[in-house]
């Protein structure tokens, strides 16, 4: 008897959900996404076109190329407060390094000097085991320092044209900062779902003891994720700066707020282990929505403050519902 | 209803999608009664004692506790009512005094600004503390206590509000032997003054000593409920599994291997420098040796430092006969060490991920080229090392947090043996694992004897050791006291040399 | 169960956003009253007219915060020529954060608002957006500070005279003789052109010194502790003057010297801020700020961008004269913020 009805739902439910509940139970920020922006989309005619979509996501691909590196860091159980000082030092030194050389190596080296701070993250969380935040919240303040050191508190004006490419250019219709956010989007799903390293990281943030008991090396992969974490920084670093035509050293703060919410609206548990990369792409495509939508709404800026607090909090508890849900 | 009882339950119904559930369930207990609640893992024992506890609230069914149909809509209900529960982890703060955990669940002594009594607070929970024979400093840091005294407080927490029903969650399994005997005390103690108590334990010995009565659930149904003194543990065991079973592991037929060649593994002098000094052993290969010893003896550092994961401080360790330097589990994994851990969810299961990937994960590297994983030859070895070691899953990709721990255990054996490897640490093999599984894990480790590895087994169940070794060390205060073989392995013996008493 | 109540949650959401949008909505529209009476239906209606008849009907402003009067003097004043003039206003606040100035004046394009007044974080790193505005064919006008990428205006303050003028009241009060304290900003050009102002005001009385000059990066707080370190490394006596770059600077400072009990020296600044003239009333150590009429640059803004539409050639720089406000001239002036 009481068997029965239960049967009965779950056959239905079964086959007409097989792969949507897949999907969906492991994101259902991309429901929230489709819901406002459907919302956005009755209220305004201007939001769903070509233009407003391209604006709306190369203004997102700041944010979501932070959380793509966040990501790494979160399902290790870490936190990584310095890719905002990370993104401005990076943009002054790759602005800093186009005055000597042409517009490819400056980017490269610019990109590198996140990287570079990324790995001395990696290395002082690994190996003293202090915890992340406090180690992040001391590089986000000294390389915010060097910043202003290089530049003396002043913006580096940017002059080469095909750096500035990069933040202003187009991929046949598509702008460059969109390309390069679901290039590294595309890589790093594949790093996190085929690739021994990737699978540690899920190992790491999931039981560090377990992971150091299994034999992995726990130290170099932390520093590893940390770089990864310093590359993205490096990468958001180099295009904002074109974006803005100067390597503008008091740029960022505050961005690494919104990775940490992208990734937590994507799923992943502050907590490590647990989490996909997809869902902190949709994570910063919720926030960017939000805030373009908002914005052509005409809805006044203090109101929109309230909104957006109010709705990321929403959002997260949502998810937190169809989580537990999923676990039963 | 008859007078004594405090807690009926009639006809309990529960069910939750896709979890085992509880069907017509009937449970009585009376005052000054302990009652144990038996069952393989998944029988429905902790569901059955959530809803006791208004954890869960029951689909259908009816409690009736002091006489009158009870629903309690929260955990806080239950408590406020009477009804306390001991988890098997204690659910302490470790940070906060004894005498704050005490009283934890009541209104604390305060004056007249609303600012706490603290010596009142001292005062209350010595007296609770006294009042179970127990001398504990309220003052203390609960952190810094014995897992046994843990206990103690805990006991003194439900004594605080005024329980009339106390629910024991496998209270022994982190305990010694004394420290149970202590235990049975204050149970008979609380007995005394009428307080009912629910004892759920799997092992046998425990509950032909303290229990009245048993309550044998299986498959979340109410199988039987017995006179304690009227049954036996043959007759306990089959009801659980429904089927015959041998409750103690048999000895292996057979030759033992003898130590003429150099030993497999030889340990010489050891010492990690702080929990355990000088120990010496050898294990063969085909053989299995039992370390036996109290909690905390050293018995899991010694395995920790064979494994490299703590560093020896001194000795010398060789593998047929060549010296070797672990530093690191990876040290030890390159020459074929492997190591079960003590805590199964802390310190071997990745628990949010697959079973599949729990079990290959010691391949990953060899299953991939550059880095990246060859997806189908990783599957082709988790669906061998399901098969080999009968690992009950519906599939590959099931979180394995959600496998009991008999299967969970089971694909931890099997990340092991994915690596051939020649020697296996097993400590506590068998904890939090049902009957059944039981029976599957000695089968497996005989097995694996019988390959040729050699396999160095910690455990505190007494009857375990006795059962599979073929030779056991004993450990006291972090040093091995004793190597026992053949007839003299028996509980007497190893309990004299673990607790340097005398045989009586 | 716990599916139909995520999804009962998931429309709440949606309900509550597009509550909260219309809600906010509202009161621009309340606020506006001869506007048709959502934003969504006046967008809806987007301005494709030739040149000749195009009105205002959308103007967009981004400020650098919101969280100095001094802004929100901005916002209000566009808000009340709004109102009389008939067209929608939205102003939205960029926190100091040049990128997300830069995608707000994005998103204004997106909108196709008929006019966007930019008060820039940072004059050079702005123009990138300037010049996509400017490429949309977008009239964008520079408030406040110069912006680069090419916008058809910049209305500001006079700053320089600004800082002249509090230096010729500085000058006077010292008797051409004293040790002056400088609380600079941030490195933009209206804090630029204030300092120079002021030194140029200075420069033929050599008696004045400048023997401090710090970054109070023109907010209370940050300038309340960078003038107490000044305090407690120049004894009394030794401090004869203050300048301050703008008045949450100048009070930031003054406030610090309160705490201090330090009243050996007097302080000017620029803004004409109500918070200042309060000090000027109460007490005498409080001497001067130059007051600047943001108000009337919105004013100027809007009458720069009608001429526009009507095909006329406007200025490429106004700038909009400041006042002297001290205890002597206190009466006559009434402040905007």
């Amino acid at each position: 008897m009481n068997g029965n009805p239960a049967m009965t739902e779950t056959g239905r439910e079964g086959a007409a959900r097989l792969n949507w509940r897949g999907i969906m139970d492991k994101m259902g920020i991309v429901i929230v996404v489709l819901i406002i922006s459907a919302l956005f989309a009755v209220m305004d005619e201007n939001f769903l076109t070509w233009s407003n979509m391209m604006n709306m996501l190369r203004q997102t691909a700041i944010n979501a190329i932070l959380a793509a590196g966040m990501t790494f860091v979160i399902l290790t159980g870490g936190i990584d407060l310095s890719v905002g000082a990370i993104v401005a030092l990076a943009g002054v030194s790759g602005v800093y390094f186009s005055q000597w050389m042409p517009a490819l190596p400056a980017m490269l080296l610019g990109t590198l000097v996140g990287a570079a701070a990324g790995y001395v993250n990696g290395v002082l969380t690994a190996k003293t085991k202090l915890p992340a935040i406090i180690v992040t919240l001391g590089s986000m303040t000294y390389l915010r320092g060097i910043a202003y050191v290089v530049t003396g508190g002043y913006p580096l004006i940017l002059n080469d044209g095909s750096f500035i490419k990069m933040g202003q250019g187009y991929l046949g219709p598509v702008p460059i900062p969109i390309v390069i956010m679901l290039l590294v989007y595309a890589v790093f799903f594949v790093i996190l779902k085929y690739t021994v390293f990737g699978r540690n990281v899920y190992m790491i943030g999931g039981n560090s003891e377990a992971a150091f008991l299994t034999g992995i090396r726990v130290v170099p992969r932390m520093t590893w994720v940390y770089t990864i974490s310093g590359i993205c920084s490096g990468i958001a670093g180099v295009i904002l700066s074109a974006r803005l035509l100067s390597g503008q050293p008091n740029v960022g703060s505050g961005y690494e707020l919104d990775a940490i919410a992208a990734v937590v609206l994507g799923g992943t548990s502050l907590a490590g282990g647990m989490g996909t990369i997809v869902g902190s792409l949709f994570g910063a495509l919720f926030m960017g929505t939000l805030s373009n939508g908002l914005t052509l709404l005409s809805v006044p800026y203090y109101w929109q403050l309230i909104i957006k607090g109010i709705v990321i909090v929403l959002a997260i508890y949502i998810d937190r519902l169809r989580q537990r849900g999923a676990r039963g | 209803m008859n007078p004594s009882e405090v807690l009926l339950l009639r006809n309990i119904s529960k069910s939750f999608p896709g979890v085992k559930s509880l069907s017509g369930v009937h449970f009585e207990l009376r005052k000054g009664e302990v009652h144990a609640l038996v069952g393989e893992n998944g029988a429905g024992k902790s569901t059955l004692m959530k809803i006791i506890g208004g954890i869960y609230s029951p689909d259908e069914g009816e409690i009736v506790y002091r006489g009158q149909p009870t629903k309690w809509s929260n955990p806080q209900q239950a408590r406020a009512s009477g009804i306390s529960i001991i988890h098997q982890e204690l659910k302490l703060a470790p940070s906060l005094s004894v005498a704050e955990n005490v009283l934890m669940g009541t209104t604390l002594p305060r004056n007249r600004l609303g600012f706490i009594r603290w010596e009142r607070m001292y005062e209350r929970s010595r007296e609770l503390l006294s009042s179970i024979g127990s001398d504990l400093d309220p003052k203390r840091k609960v952190g810094e206590l014995s897992v046994a005294q843990q206990q103690i407080v805990e006991i003194a927490r439900a004594l605080s509000i005024q329980a009339d029903v106390i629910i024991m969650d496998e209270p022994s399994a982190t305990l010694t032997g004394k420290e149970i005997d202590r235990l049975f005390a204050l149970i008979r103690l609380l007995k005394s003054r009428g307080v009912g108590i629910i004892y759920i334990s799997h092992r046998m010995e425990e509950i032909f000593e303290i229990s009245d009565r048993c309550t044998v659930l299986r498959d979340g149904q109410w199988i039987r409920t017995l006179e304690t003194r009227e049954t036996s543990d043959k007759e306990l065991v089959r009801l659980m599994v429904g089927r015959d079973v041998s409750v103690l592991a048999g000895k292996r037929e057979g030759e033992l291997p003898s130590g003429r060649e150099a030993p497999l593994l030889g340990v010489t002098g050891l010492s990690d420098g702080k929990r355990f000094w000088d120990v010496s052993l050898r294990l063969n290969a085909g053989e299995i040796v039992g370390i036996a010893g109290l909690v905390g003896s050293g018995r899991s550092e010694v395995l920790m430092t064979l494994f490299g994961a703590t560093r020896a401080a001194k000795g010398d360790i060789r593998l047929e006969g060549e010296p070797v330097s672990l530093d690191s589990p990876r040290d030890a994994i390159r020459r074929g060490i492997a190591l079960v851990p003590e805590s199964r969810k802390e310190q071997a299961l990745f628990l949010q991920m697959g079973v599949g990937e729990n079990m290959s994960v010691l391949r990953l590297k060899d299953l991939s080229a550059a880095g990246w994983i060859r997806m189908k030859q990783k599957e082709a070895l988790e669906q061998e090392s399901r098969e080999r070691l009968g690992v009950k899953t519906a599939s590959l990709r099931n979180r394995i947090v959600n496998l009991s721990g008999g299967n969970q255990q089971k694909a931890i054996l099997a990340r092991w043996l994915s690596l051939s490897p020649r020697v296996l640490l097993l400590d506590e093999p068998t904890r939090g694992v049902d009957v059944g599984a039981k029976e599957e894990i000695y089968t497996i480790i005989r097995e694996m004897a019988a390959e040729g590895l050699g396999l160095i087994v910690v455990s505190s169940d007494l009857p375990e050791v006795i059962g599979i070794s073929d030779r056991v060390y004993v450990m006291r205060q972090g040093r091995l006291v004793a190597e026992l073989q053949g007839g003299d392995i028996h509980e007497e013996t190893i309990m004299m040399h673990a607790t340097g008493g005398q045989v009586s | 169960m716990r599916k139909s109540k995520f999804y009962a949650m998931a429309l709440v959401l949606a309900l509550l956003t597009s509550m909260l949008a219309a809600c906010g909505g509202n009161k621009e529209a309340s606020e506006s009253p001869s506007q048709s009476a959502s934003p969504s239906a006046a967008s809806a209606s987007p301005s494709s007219a030739g040149g000749g008849e195009k009105k205002l009907k959308t103007v967009a402003m981004t400020v650098m915060t919101l969280d100095n009067p001094y802004f929100v003097a901005y916002k209000e004043s566009l808000e009340e020529v709004a109102k009389k003039e008939g067209f929608e206003a939205i102003t939205e606040g960029a926190e100091f954060d040049l990128a997300k100035q830069q995608a707000q004046i994005e998103t204004f394009i997106q909108k196709k608002v008929d006019l966007i007044l930019v008060n820039a974080v940072d004059s050079k790193g702005i123009a990138g957006a300037v010049k996509e505005a400017a490429d949309a064919g977008i009239p964008i006008i520079a408030v406040d500070v110069d912006a680069d990428g090419g916008v058809t205006s910049t209305i500001m303050s006079d700053n320089k005279q600004a800082g002249k003028l509090a230096g010729e009241y500085l000058v006077k009060r010292l008797n051409g003789k004293g040790n002056v304290v400088l609380v600079n900003g941030n490195p933009i050009t209206s804090v630029f052109d204030r300092v120079e102002g002021f030194k140029e005001a200075i420069k033929d009385h050599p008696d004045i010194k400048i023997i401090e000059d710090q970054n109070g990066k023109l907010n209370r707080d940050d300038s309340y502790k960078v003038f107490e370190n000044i305090l407690a490394s120049h004894k009394e006596g030794t401090i004869d003057a203050v300048f301050g770059v703008n008045d949450p600077t100048t009070i930031g400072a003054y406030l610090a010297a309160k705490a201090a009990n330090r009243s050996d020296f007097f302080f000017v600044s620029v803004d004409g801020s109500k918070d200042a003239v309060e000090f000027i009333k109460k007490d005498d150590m409080f001497g001067e700020t130059s007051a600047q009429h943001p108000k009337a640059q919105v004013v100027k803004a809007i009458e720069l961008a009608k001429d526009l539409l009507a095909g006329k050639q406007v200025e490429r720089t106004v700038l909009i004269p400041v006042d002297s406000v001290s205890k002597e001239t206190l009466s006559s002036f009434t402040p905007e913020f």
